[in-house]
């Protein structure tokens, strides 16, 4: 039988990704002048697990730069270099370097090896180059003549060190490439093996005498073992001699109590041994390379989500409950007669809140704590903060609110367009916040909290706030706004947010923002979620982005065009009225605007957009529903408003193909297939396909 | 000539498949035959795998008789040589026959 290894690829990713994410805020967290020893530590195991893990899959190139990675952080764990503010950049960029190399993995791709290989060339510089700072570091430690020639480690492991996974010829491989197959002889100890018919073949009987001969530190050796140090016995002595001769060894072997079978204790022909793992090593670089072609062929690997076991143990009882109550229900239909009505409708009501329970407890399966968005802040602002000559303080709260997994993924981009735009154009440079008399720091504040069924994020900063009249001024020149409107200062707000006003000079100009928002308020309206920026002059902005819990339901209004239902999102409704002829007005022969108070909207005829009904034929008391896509208000026009309940969405994309307008389908208590209207795509249809009920076909 | 029996280490000799073939070779030992351990397909070996083929190869030679190795793949080489039992499990000699 043989196992699939890739099957465990993933996991391994996963792990690897969250391994280097707790790297990067340690190393963020970490202060040059005064390191914390378990923060080193906790960086060093993120590394040594991913070069373990790297290791094991056969991803070479990962695992080779981690030793270097490792080795480094290794000699600062010891004591012998001190951390800089230098090294602290080299590993974050490796860092980003091992995470660009495991995505390039994981997606089946062959990792690009230049930057790789360009930092392990630094690392490597340093390692060698450091030799005097090292020399230096030791003669306050210990006299250099002190150091031993090599190291007798005696390994002691307990019986079911097998079967919690750890592996001792993983460890010793590791430690013959810290210190050369020539430096290490391992010796193993049989004598504790029992009688055959007493063997539990899973348990570990084995002990083994390794003997190096090189000058390694003790703390590598150490390192090698450490994940098994608490529950095995390690023993590391100096060796006397750098040729650790037999009976040294054997005499070694009695003192420790590690053996005391002649077969075992005595070591191996050193030169066997030698041709032994020379041969080991040949085999090792010919399986890594089969490795390698095996995985190039991989496609990317589908993603997954790890999940508390309360939420799998609330989803279990959840179904337990489900179960009673359709058994319940089955003994009632085999005898049913209409004195048991009442406990039939009881039943169907337990039905509707098992279903209603466990619809909940699936969504909160794909929940995550949105300090998985916020984790890349702090690098983001940091490297920012240098490159822009800003000294920030990012204050990150409410990172435990939970969030829909999908809608994470997808307001990641958003949110650091917000960030990056806050750091650029909110804050003001340290000598204009000096001189306005706010402290040199500026400060950027990212919020998350649920607020109804929504999650609200908030990205504020205390910087110099929208220029109300610089804004408005660029507006009219491009203009988006009429010289005779006069807009509020909210309304000049949202003005950040049209597609003509992203230009950079505008914005460097004004010290406000404006690159990219129209995007930024695209993807959060993609996401059914909404955008809105309060600022004061010289007191800072605040981003406040809400959107729903979950992308899998969507509160929505079902409205009827002919025949058709059709699902408007509930979010995208300013409001519905009845539509008066009257109001409408003619601008291009095609194209019909009405006028609502005081702003002129155009109106779509979804009839006519989606075929239903021919160009002449009249509606009956049509109803204009108002939305809001992108930017601006559009009436939509419909036969008549149904009723609003929440919808299972079903992707078209996925079942069908994506269709213009049509943002999914979903299926209704009759059965029958309902679309979703996307509501900036419709919009954007106005253009192209300008669609409009003439005034004398609108009652 | 002695009867030989073959053993097949498989594609891994490894912990998740110790416990079956343990149960072969204790059919083996009962036998009471010499022992051909084929080992050309393996693929992967742990320390599990290899801890059981030395058990198993001293209480042999209690009996009395012998096991012989048929190719040892490069992947056994590899992990005995690690693990330090390359002599004890007389994989010095790559063609060896005991």
């Amino acid at each position: 039988m043989s196992i699939d290894l890739s099957q465990f690829h993933q996991v391994f990713f996963e792990e690897s990704f969250e391994g280097l994410d707790v790297m990067e805020s340690q190393l963020l967290d970490l202060d040059p002048a005064n390191v914390d020893a378990e923060t080193v530590n906790t960086i060093f195991r993120a590394a040594h697990s991913i070069k373990g893990g790297a290791g094991t899959f056969g991803f070479m190139q990962v695992s080779d730069f981690t030793h270097v990675v490792e080795t480094l952080l290794d000699e600062i764990r010891s004591g012998t270099r001190s951390m800089t503010r230098e090294y602290v950049d080299l590993f974050l960029q490796s860092v980003d370097c091992l995470r660009a190399m495991l995505s390039s993995l994981q997606a089946g791709d062959e990792p690009d090896g230049g930057r790789a290989a360009s930092l392990k060339s630094e690392f490597e510089a340093i390692l060698n180059g450091g030799e005097a700072a090292s020399a230096t570091q030791s003669q306050e430690t210990a006299p250099a003549d002190d150091k031993p020639a090599g190291w007798r480690v005696t390994f002691i492991p307990t019986e079911d060190l097998l079967q919690t996974g750890n592996e001792p010829f993983r460890m010793f491989r590791e430690l013959q490439e810290l210190v050369g197959d020539e430096h290490m002889r391992v010796v193993a100890d049989t004598s504790y093996l029992p009688e055959f018919t007493n063997l539990t073949p899973e348990c570990c009987y084995l002990r083994w005498l390794i003997e190096i001969t090189t000058d390694i530190e003790k703390s590598a050796i150490e390192s090698v073992f450490e994940w098994v140090a608490d529950e095995c016995e390690i023993s590391i002595e100096p060796l006397d001699s750098v040729v650790a001769d037999a009976p040294a060894a054997q005499e070694n072997n009695a003192e420790d109590g590690a053996a005391d079978a002649d077969e075992s204790s005595a070591p191996v022909i050193p030169a066997a041994v030698t041709a032994a793992v020379g041969a080991a090593n040949a085999a090792a670089s010919a399986s890594a390379q089969k490795s390698n072609a095996q995985k190039a062929a991989k496609s990317a690997e589908p993603s997954s989500i790890r999940v508390s076991i309360d939420k799998v143990d609330s989803l279990i009882n959840m179904v337990g409950e489900l179960v009673i109550t359709q058994s319940m229900l089955g003994q009632l239909g085999q005898d049913f007669d209409m004195s048991r009505l009442a406990r039939l409708q009881e039943g169907l009501s337990q039905l509707e809140q098992n279903t209603r329970e466990l619809q909940e407890s699936v969504m909160k399966i794909r929940m995550m704590p949105i300090s998985f968005a916020f984790s890349r802040f702090p690098r983001l602002v940091r490297d920012l903060g240098s490159q822009l000559g800003k000294k920030v303080n990012l204050v990150m709260l409410g990172e435990s609110t939970e969030l829909d997994k999908t809608v994470m993924e997808k307001i990641g981009d958003p949110l650091v367009h917000l960030v990056r735009n806050s750091m650029d154009h909110g804050l003001e440079k340290t000598a204009d916040r000096l001189a306005s008399g706010k402290s040199e720091e500026g400060k950027i504040t990212l919020n998350a909290y649920h607020q109804g069924g929504n999650i609200v994020i908030e990205v504020s900063d205390d910087g110099a706030g929208l220029n109300e009249e610089k804004i408005l001024a660029k507006a009219r020149q491009k203009q988006l706004v009429p010289d005779s409107v006069e807009l509020s200062p909210e309304e000049i707000h949202q003005l950040i947010f049209m597609p003509g006003f992203s230009t950079a000079d505008v914005v460097s100009d004004i010290s406000g923002r404006g690159v990219g928002m129209d995007v930024v308020r695209r993807n959060i309206n993609e996401l059914n979620g909404t955008i809105e920026v309060r600022s004061q002059r010289g007191k800072g902005s605040t981003f406040i982005i809400r959107l729903p819990l979950t992308l899998a339901i969507l509160d929505g209004q079902l409205v009827q065009v002919k025949n058709e239902t059709y699902i408007f999102p509930l979010v995208s409704i300013v409001e519905s009225i009845q539509l008066q002829k009257r109001s409408l007005n003619n601008i291009t022969g095609t194209q019909h605007v009405m006028k609502l108070r005081d702003e002129y909207i155009p109106i779509i005829r979804l009839d006519h957009i989606f075929g239903l009904r021919d160009e002449d034929e009249e509606f009956e008391n049509p109803m204009l529903v108002v939305v809001e896509g992108d930017t601006e208000k559009v009436g939509i026009v419909v036969d008549d408003l149904l009723g609003q309940q929440q919808v299972v969405i079903k992707s078209l994309e996925q079942n069908y193909q994506k269709v213009p307008g049509i943002s999914g389908a979903t299926i209704l208590g009759d059965g029958t297939v309902a679309l979703i209207i996307d509501i900036s795509g419709v919009g954007n249809n106005i253009e192209s396909h300008p669609h409009s009920p003439r005034p004398e076909q609108a009652a | 000539m002695a009867d030989i029996t073959t053993i097949e280490c498989g594609e891994r000799l490894s912990i998740e498949g110790v416990e079956a073939l343990y149960g072969k070779m204790e059919s083996a030992l009962q036998q009471g035959a010499d022992i051909c351990l084929d080992a050309q397909h393996v693929q992967y070996a742990d320390t599990a795998g290899l801890q059981l083929i030395a058990a198993f190869q001293q209480a042999l030679n209690q009996t009395g008789h012998s096991a012989a190795w048929s190719d040892p793949s490069p992947a056994l080489l590899e992990t005995a040589g690690y693990l330090g039992l390359t002599e004890t499990l007389h994989l010095n000699n790559p063609t060896n026959t005991i």
